[in-house]
């Protein structure tokens, strides 16, 4: 009988309860939230594959170090998404593991480089010198060699009970210069689910 | 001992048979004109009630929308989407929605209510100039209305498929945008907003009056249906910089989205519970009737064999879970015309009797390539 007193109270409060404490859990692994969108994983495993892609690429060197202008990329799919998170974590892997190999010019704040050059050149900021003790300022912002462009496009089918999601991000390193496509590469994802029977 | 373990059975059965309250008093403060106390309520109700979260962003997530409060519209509504968009459910879920009421479970919206949080997200999206998020939006309600009981595959919600083609349209994808619009067309030939000759460069999106109430039918309540309010104003005229351009027209009807969806597999589960209840409660009545005609050593087994009997059908919640988003609109109505590039003042004004809730009038700046959106509420 105490058993039988102990289960009740058992199951009675994790009914009550209904709540796990927060914990951390690795990025890479889906959760048991469910549903076919796209999660922190497929941004990591596509970036990883994409700048792995990029560096791997000897054609993009041979002129000297390549400036990239990063575009958010274009969601075509049906989820919400910061679509930007992809971007940026290509051009951290790039920025951290290629050795300079590789230089990204910052177009997503411009207002802030221009006011910044128009105060160094009206004196009322300091101007910072270069080794010789010059002033150290470039004659215009930096152009672009290439840029990084990419695309998400999606395949979605349910029957109202179960769905399933076909995505590819799809990259692509264009010239500035002529428009010729130099590198194009994609990651792409297949998920499928059903919503459990209280739910449909 | 046997008490405790009684005890403990009946609290089970209790914390199991708990139901989440939903958002009907806050919809009453809101389209009473109080939003300041729907407001508050929502914003307690989240705190206090997990299960019903999704619901609670969403009806505050037409509350930021209504005060242009769109950052925080879209958070509210993202956040909402995510729980919506979920698949699976916890084990204390499945237990509280079959033992004690369905109520108890997550709130993850029916069919209707999913496409319509999409519809909002391509709405404020759209507002914001986040353009291929807007298209996502407005993608995804096509997709939840697909696929939905009698709808054979083929989403009907003509205001969704025709916002897809204008978010076509502004990221300069022509050829799929004509198959959105002709696609919304063909379901509302009548409304002049969708004419293929229309071209206009600012769109008018306008959610009206009160969208369906969900209640209990059948003998425990096991079933649900829907009531429409119905009501719409006689006209809602549109005045750019005080003159008039036309009058919005109806495109799409969120009571017949919802009444659309088909049944649901958890139905079975209620009628179920429905015929326990009913079964135990004849059978206990029974049970203590016959308890006086039998030899003297059964009747005390009968009398407590109809009293468990008795509180079992008392104990089993059979009812339907009646959770609703309150602040649905009954439909969507649409105007298309052209305005030449510059500033314009927009007013929409629905014909006496009802009122807007969002700014009176709205200063939009017309691209000289490009179109505009322009979005408003209109209650009772």
């Amino acid at each position: 009988m105490v058993k039988a007193w102990w289960l009740a109270a058992t199951l009675m409060c994790s009914l009550a309860a209904c709540s796990s404490p927060t914990q951390r859990v690795d990025p890479d692994q889906d959760d048991a939230l469910g549903g076919t969108g796209i999660d922190s994983g497929d941004i990591r495993a596509t970036a990883d594959k994409i700048a792995r892609s990029i560096l791997a690429m000897d054609r993009l060197y041979t002129r000297g170090t390549p400036y990239v202008v990063v575009q958010d990329p274009k969601n075509e799919t049906r989820f919400q998404i910061n679509d930007s998170m992809i971007v940026d974590r290509i051009m951290t892997l790039l920025i951290q593991n290629s050795g300079g190999r590789v230089q990204f010019v910052d177009r997503e704040n411009w207002e802030v480089i221009q006011r910044e050059r128009a105060l160094k050149r009206s004196g009322a900021v300091s101007v910072p010198t270069d080794a010789q003790g010059q002033p150290n300022l470039a004659a215009a912002p930096l152009g672009s060699d290439y840029f990084l462009l990419s695309t998400l496009k999606s395949l979605s089918k349910t029957n109202g009970d179960a769905e399933s999601d076909y995505i590819v991000a799809t990259f692509r390193l264009t010239d500035a210069e002529t428009g010729a496509i130099l590198w194009q590469d994609d990651n792409e994802w297949k998920k499928v689910g059903e919503r459990g029977v209280l739910y449909r | 001992m046997r008490a405790r373990v009684a005890t403990s059975l009946v609290l089970l059965l209790g914390s199991a048979a708990c139901a989440s309250p939903g958002s009907a008093s806050a919809g009453r403060a809101w389209y009473a004109g109080d939003r300041d106390r729907a407001k508050s309520q929502l914003e307690s109700q989240i705190e206090d009630d997990a299960e019903g979260r999704a619901l609670y962003l969403n009806e505050l997530g037409v509350l930021a929308l209504e005060r242009r409060g769109l950052a925080e519209a879209l958070r509210l509504f993202s956040e909402a989407a995510q729980i919506m968009g979920g698949f699976g459910g916890s084990g204390s879920d499945a237990v509280g929605a079959i033992l004690g009421s369905e109520a108890s479970k997550q709130w993850r919206g029916d069919p209707h209510e999913r496409a319509m949080n999409s519809y909002y997200l391509g709405i404020v999206n759209l507002l914001l100039g986040v353009t291929d998020n807007a298209l996502a939006g407005f993608k995804n309600a096509i997709f939840v209305d697909s696929g939905q009981g009698e709808e054979a595959y083929d989403c009907d919600f003509a205001p969704a498929l025709f916002l897809e083609g204008f978010c076509y349209e502004q990221l300069s994808d022509p050829g799929m945008a004509e198959r959105s619009y002709t696609s919304a067309r063909n379901l509302v030939p009548q409304c002049a907003a969708m004419a293929a000759s229309n071209q206009g460069n600012v769109v008018v999106v306008v959610d009206v009056g009160r969208g369906p109430t969900k209640i209990n039918v059948g003998e425990h309540g096991e079933q649900t249906r829907f009531i429409a309010d119905g009501s719409t104003p006689s006209a809602i005229d549109v005045l750019v910089d005080g003159a008039s351009v036309g009058s919005a027209a109806k495109a799409g009807d969120v009571y017949f989205q919802a009444t659309t969806r088909g049944g649901r597999d958890f139905d079975s589960v209620l009628n179920a519970k429905s015929a326990v209840k009913t079964g135990s409660k004849v059978a206990g009545v029974g049970a203590l009737l016959v308890a006086d005609d039998l030899p003297k050593k059964y009747q005390a087994g009968a009398l407590v064999a109809g009293a468990a009997l008795l509180l079992t059908s008392f104990a089993v919640r059979a009812e339907a879970d009646t959770r609703h988003w309150t602040s649905l609109p009954n439909e969507v109505q649409l105007l298309r015309f052209e305005l030449p590039p510059g500033s314009h003042e927009i007013e929409i004004r629905p014909s006496a009797g009802w009122r807007i809730a969002g700014p009176t009038t709205q200063v939009v700046v017309v691209p000289p390539q490009g179109d505009v959106l322009v979005y408003q509420r209109v209650l009772r």
